[in-house]
Parts: structure tokens; C-alpha cells; sequence
């Protein structure tokens, strides 16, 4: 068990920055997720913490040891990886066994670890086979199962669940957070996949172009993004966002968007008031926008009335994508809204919710 | 339109046509490779048979079957080209070079195939040059070379060259071979706790199993040939390897043309070789396309 600290530290390939000063404190026993788009250096950051990547500037902290010149083998980790990565001439015993071995761990022991995790994973049926003798899922278990065996400081998983199919993705995803909980162990997880990271982290670092936009727990990175990008990564469907005017009109303040004028809850407003006259990016989440007949009471909610473009019907709930002007957006409505291809719809949007960032920063106005 | 319909429909008679051509096509293919399988396995057949002729029905008839199997040709053979120990030496030639080569390449193709460091693509094509330089090409500077060694004559140079004509096509075909493990079972390796020459060790050396088996018996049959360079480096009868024991033993004949012994001295030469070739023929065809393939 143990902490992690990345103290500004930067990956560079020849002329490409992959990370640029991270510098995140990750708590003992915590799940910390990196997410962001493919080539964000979020798989870099989990390397350079396994030591398979030498880091160009900075120090890497496990616990109070600095790993910096340490190599995997004696950094007390272990790793998941996305293509599973076990040893296609071993057995999946051996596959297990494998590190302990190496490690001079007496027989026993290694036969009690071994069998206790494949316990845990429910693949004690399969310890004799071939890993190209197992399907997709088994494989994986079989990777997390090496990991386990080993009681590592700090579990490293490398978007583990990309290659399942998406019932497995969910089970597996469930089954990884509760391993977490019952091995009490610091995890470093990485992924693409938004609701993963939302799903599983405690806490989540959002990472664009090899740098830090947000560190925060799932609930606030929800609720309160820190940017653009941020408040669109994170959530499915993504927020809609709009370019508006502040304008001001009896000492009110409303966001103009040309075909729609909404008017800012009190605090908003003031966050916004710097604004006045300017152009902002205004952000509303599909979630937040209801058909108006079936709209949430208690709710502070404006309306807009929009055409109807397409709708999805997703069984309990409807995307509906509706344009504004030229502007399309998303807005999830109850199954039994009216709205028809073509025809025009009356909307609310939650203003609670919404979110203001500055054009040219892109940063949250709070 | 009705010569549209006619266009479009393939008639019965163009179909047979073309079914005829494809068939005399095969034909030709077949017999050409008939043919050359004849060329190919005829000399060997006519070897073995003519080895159990005594001389005077090979003069009387040159591609006759013997009356009698006279086998005192292949004790004559034995004994007086002392095949004995040209087997002794060729086993020790090829083995042991193969087996310093085998551990060589495999080292300089993971390191090749795994690690990018400066110079790494020159270090590859160096070896590279290594499986394309005709080995009759350098074997004055390796007479300089070895005599400036004092290893002329001896057990140890010959095998040293032979290794070292080994060691690029090894590196050659396993580079591809390794090339293909994915990286991340080396990393987890490595985070397993095995250190890089573990990896090498205990992951990628069993994964390349086959790859490394291919190069063993090409290069294995390549030294187990070889005679242009025993011939130049080596003078002791003793040191003498079997294609150059066979050489010494055809040249003795040359004036009583006993040539009875020639053909049992190679018979004798050649069956070690012929068992190999039945037995690993998956792996020497796998050897000889690999590279092609892979590399």
C-alpha cells in the first residue's frame, strides 16, 4: 500500500511533449483514473509510474521512495494491460506464478496465492489451460489474477476492458471496483471511456494533450467542470454548448443566443455580470433540457422552442437532437414526448445546471 | 437489346473454353514439376544405387542396378577415407558452431529488435551485409586473418569461422521472429520482476522457439556442406570434415579409379543429411521462407 506523487514531471519523444508538469498526489488506497482522448498521454503517465518509460523531467514519488531510477522490478507494482499481455507459452498457473517465482517465493506460498486469487476471479477450472485457450473475458481475469497474486503497493491497469464485448465491459467494470475495495489498494487506472472513469474512479484526472485540465472526484467534474473541455468529455451524451451574448434587461441578466434568450438564475448572474456586453460559451447538459410538458417540477426553468431533427428512442428515456437556428443540439426527454421530426417543440432548460465558460480561456466563470 | 441480353449472358461454349485452358494449363505446371523432381532426385537415387556396384559393372554399364549389393565398398570407403572421423569432425563443426551462433544472434536480435538506440539500424544492416557477402569472397582474408591468429589448422579456428558466418542469418531471421512478440508481454515481464535478460531468458527466447530451431538446421546444414573453407584452412587429416575427408578420398582414387568407394564415400556423406532433410522438413521450409516473410 502506498501513495503516488508525480512532482512536474514531463515525457518528451524527440520534439513531442506527451506529458507536460504533472503534478497530481495520489492518496493510499485510492482509485484514481486517468481519462482523456487517445494520444493525451494518459497510458505515458501510467508508464513512466511503471518505470517502463524513463522520464524526461521531474520525480515520481511511490510512497515516500523516489522511483525515478528504480526499475519495474523493484517498484512494487503490478500492471494490466489492455491486450492482457500473458506469456502464450505458460499455463494460465504458471502466467500467475510467474512473478513469484522470480521473486523466490517458497512453493507453497505461491500455490496458496495463486489458488486464492483464481478464487476470487472464479477461473480455478481453468489454472491448467493455455491462455489462447480462453475467450476474451478469461483472459482478462487471468491478467488481473497475476496482478493480485503478486499483493502489490499499487495496482496499474492500462485500459483493461477495451477489448471485451460491452456485457463484459460492464460486469468486469463492476468486478474491478469491487476488487478495489476488498484489496484495499492504491489503483492507477486508465481510460478513454468516460463512464469507466466516472463509474469507477474515486477520483479522475482529465488529461488533453498531455496536460492536466481537471483533478477532481466524478461528482464534480460532473457538476462543476473546470473548462470546455472538461464539461464536454465527461458526460453522455455530451454537453450541448452555445455561443451566447450577457446582456442585461431591468437589471436582470440573460444569455442571447440570436433565436433564444434565457434568462441567469441569481447566481450565475453574478459570476456573469464581468460579462455583460461579451461573448461566452454557454453550456447545458442533454439532461438538462426537458419537453416542457413533462418538465421536472422545482426546477428554474427557461424556455426555448427548437425543431426537431432527429429522435432516438433509448426505451426509458429519447435523444432528441433539435435545432435552434442553424445550432443543433441534444436534449433527453421523457419516452412520451410529442416531439416529431419537423415539427417544432417547446423545451425547458434547467438553469441551475448550466455553465458559463470564458470564450477566449475557456475557463468556467464562477 | 437483344444483343445486350446475348453480351451479357456467358455462353456455354466460352465457359468450357476457358475450363479446357485452365486444365492444359495445370497439365503443363505438373509435368514441368514432374520433370524437375526427376532431375532433382535422380542423381541422388543413382548415387545410392551405384554405390552398391562393384567397378567393374559400373564401367561396364554406367546408370545399370547392381547384380549383387556389394557392400565392402562402404567398409573400403570408410577406412581408407577415414570417414570416421569426418563425421567425428563435421558433428563437432556443426554443433558447436551452431549452438555459440544460436545464443549469439539471438541476443544481438532481441537487443536489435527491442531497444532503439543510436546506431541500432547500422549494427542491423552490418549483419545484414553479413548473409548477403558470398562466403567464397572473403576467404583470403580470413586465410590472413587466421594464419595472423596462429589458428590455422586447428579445430578452433574452423569453428570460429563457421560461427561467424553463422551469426548473420540468425540474426536476420530471428530479428523478424522477436519483431513480433508484442511489446507488452515484455513489459510485464519486466514489472513481474524479470530483468531485461530474463525477458530474453524465459519470454521471448520460448516464443522464438521455432524461429530459432529453422535457423539451427539451416545453418546446421550450411557448415555440415561446407568445404571451401576446410579445404583452405584446414591441412591435418585428422581436422578434416566430411565433405573434405570425401574430397581426399576422391582424390586418392583419381589413378586406380576405384570409383566404387567414391560413390559409397558419398552415399555415406550424404544419409545423415538426407535423414535430417525427411525428418525436419516442416521446419527447413518454415527457416528458408521466414526470413522472407518477416524480415
Amino acid at each position: 500500500m502506498a501513495s503516488i506523487t508525480y512532482e512536474h514531471v514531463w515525457k518528451r519523444f524527440g520534439d513531442v511533449i506527451a506529458v507536460q508538469d504533472l503534478d497530481i498526489f495520489i492518496e493510499d488506497k485510492e482509485f484514481l483514473v486517468f481519462v482523456g482522448p487517445s494520444g493525451c498521454g494518459k497510458s505515458t503517465s501510467l508508464r513512466l509510474l511503471a518505470g517502463l518509460e524513463e522520464i524526461t523531467e521531474g520525480k515520481i514519488y511511490i510512497g515516500d521512495r523516489l522511483v525515478n531510477d528504480v526499475p519495474p522490478k523493484d517498484r512494487n507494482i503490478a500492471m494490466v494491460f489492455q491486450s492482457y499481455a500473458l506469456y502464450p507459452h505458460m499455463s494460465v498457473y504458471d502466467n500467475m506464478a510467474f512473478g513469484l517465482r522470480l521473486r523466490k517465493t517458497p512453493k507453497a506460498e505461491i500455490d496458496r496465492r495463486v489458488k486464492e486469487a483464481a478464487a476470487i476471479l472464479g477461473i480455478e477450472n481453468l489454472l491448467d489451460r493455455k491462455p489462447k485457450q480462453l475467450s476474451g473475458g478469461q483472459r482478462q481475469r487471468v491478467a488481473l489474477g497475476r496482478a493480485i497474486v503478486r499483493e502489490p503497493a499499487v495496482f496499474l491497469m492500462d485500459e483493461p476492458l477495451s477489448n471485451l464485448d460491452a456485457k463484459l465491459r460492464v460486469q468486469t467494470r463492476a468486478e474491478i471496483s469491487k476488487l478495489h475495495q476488498r484489496l484495499e489498494t492504491t489503483f492507477i487506472y486508465v481510460t478513454h471511456d468516460q463512464t469507466e472513469a466516472m463509474t469507477m474512479g474515486t477520483r479522475i484526472c482529465v488529461l488533453k494533450d498531455g496536460i492536466v485540465q481537471q483533478v477532481d472526484t466524478p461528482q464534480n467534474l460532473y457538476e462543476r467542470p473546470d473548462n470546455v473541455f472538461v464539461a464536454g468529455f465527461i458526460g453522455s451524451p455530451a454537453m450541448n454548448f452555445f455561443d451566447v451574448t450577457v446582456v442585461e434587461q431591468d437589471g436582470d441578466l440573460y444569455v442571447d443566443g440570436g433565436t433564444f434568450r434565457l434568462k441567469l438564475p441569481p447566481e450565475k448572474a453574478q459570476a456573469a455580470r464581468p460579462y455583460v456586453g461579451k461573448q461566452v460559451v454557454f453550456g447545458a447538459r442533454p439532461e438538462d433540457i426537458h419537453d416542457r410538458e413533462f418538465s421536472p417540477p422545482g426546477i428554474r426553468a427557461e424556455p426555448l422552442t427548437a425543431t426537431v431533427d432527429v429522435t432516438e428512442l433509448m426505451g426509458k428515456e429519447v435523444y432528441v437532437y433539435l435545432l435552434t437556428g442553424k445550432k443543433q443540439f441534444i436534449a433527453i426527454t421523457d419516452p412520451r414526448t410529442r416531439a416529431r421530426v419537423g415539427r417544432e417543440i417547446d423545451v425547458v432548460v434547467n438553469m441551475d445546471n448550466i455553465h458559463l465558460f470564458d470564450r477566449d480561456t475557456e475557463r468556467a466563470i464562477r | 437489346m437483344r444483343a445486350m441480353t446475348e453480351a451479357k449472358r456467358p455462353t456455354t461454349q466460352s465457359y468450357d473454353l476457358q475450363k479446357a485452358k485452365r486444365w492444359a494449363g495445370n497439365i503443363l505446371v505438373y509435368l514441368l514439376l514432374v520433370c524437375w523432381t526427376i532431375l532433382v532426385i535422380f542423381p541422388l537415387v543413382w548415387l545410392v544405387y551405384s554405390s552398391f556396384k562393384s567397378n567393374k559393372e559400373l564401367y561396364a554399364s554406367v546408370w545399370g542396378l547392381p547384380s549383387r549389393l556389394a557392400w565392402d565398398n562402404f567398409a573400403r570407403a570408410w577406412e581408407k577415407g577415414q570417414l570416421g572421423w569426418g563425421l567425428l569432425n563435421s558433428l563437432f563443426y556443426s554443433v558447436v558452431s551452431v549452438a555459440i551462433a544460436d545464443l549469439f544472434a539471438a541476443m544481438a536480435a532481441y537487443v536489435l529488435s527491442r531497444l532503439n538506440f543510436r546506431g541500432g539500424r547500422a549494427i542491423f544492416y552490418y549483419f545484414m551485409a553479413g548473409v548477403f557477402i558470398p562466403t567464397s569472397l572473403t576467404i583470403i582474408p580470413t586465410y590472413f586473418l587466421l594464419r595472423d591468429m596462429g589458428l590455422m589448422d586447428s579445430r578452433l579456428g574452423l569453428t570460429l569461422v563457421y560461427t561467424a558466418w553463422n551469426v548473420p542469418f540468425g540474426v536476420f531471421v530471428l530479428y523478424g521472429f522477436f519483431k513480433t512478440v508484442p511489446s507488452e508481454i515484455l513489459d510485464a515481464a519486466l514489472i513481474d520482476g524479470a530483468s531485461e535478460f530474463g525477458v530474453f531468458w524465459r519470454i521471448v527466447l520460448p516464443l522464438g522457439q521455432s524461429g530459432l530451431v529453422a535457423v539451427s538446421i539451416l545453418n546446421f546444414l550450411w557448415v555440415w556442406n561446407e568445404l571451401l573453407y576446410a579445404l583452405v584452412l584446414v591441412r591435418r587429416a585428422a581436422l578434416r570434415p566430411l565433405p573434405l575427408a570425401l574430397a581426399a578420398l576422391k582424390a586418392s582414387t583419381y589413378l586406380s579409379g576405384d570409383w566404387a568407394v567414391v560413390f559409397a564415400g558419398a552415399t555415406i556423406t550424404a544419409v545423415p543429411l538426407i535423414i535430417i532433410y525427411i525428418l525436419l522438413q516442416r521446419q527447413i521450409v518454415e527457416g528458408a521462407t521466414m526470413g522472407a516473410i518477416k524480415g
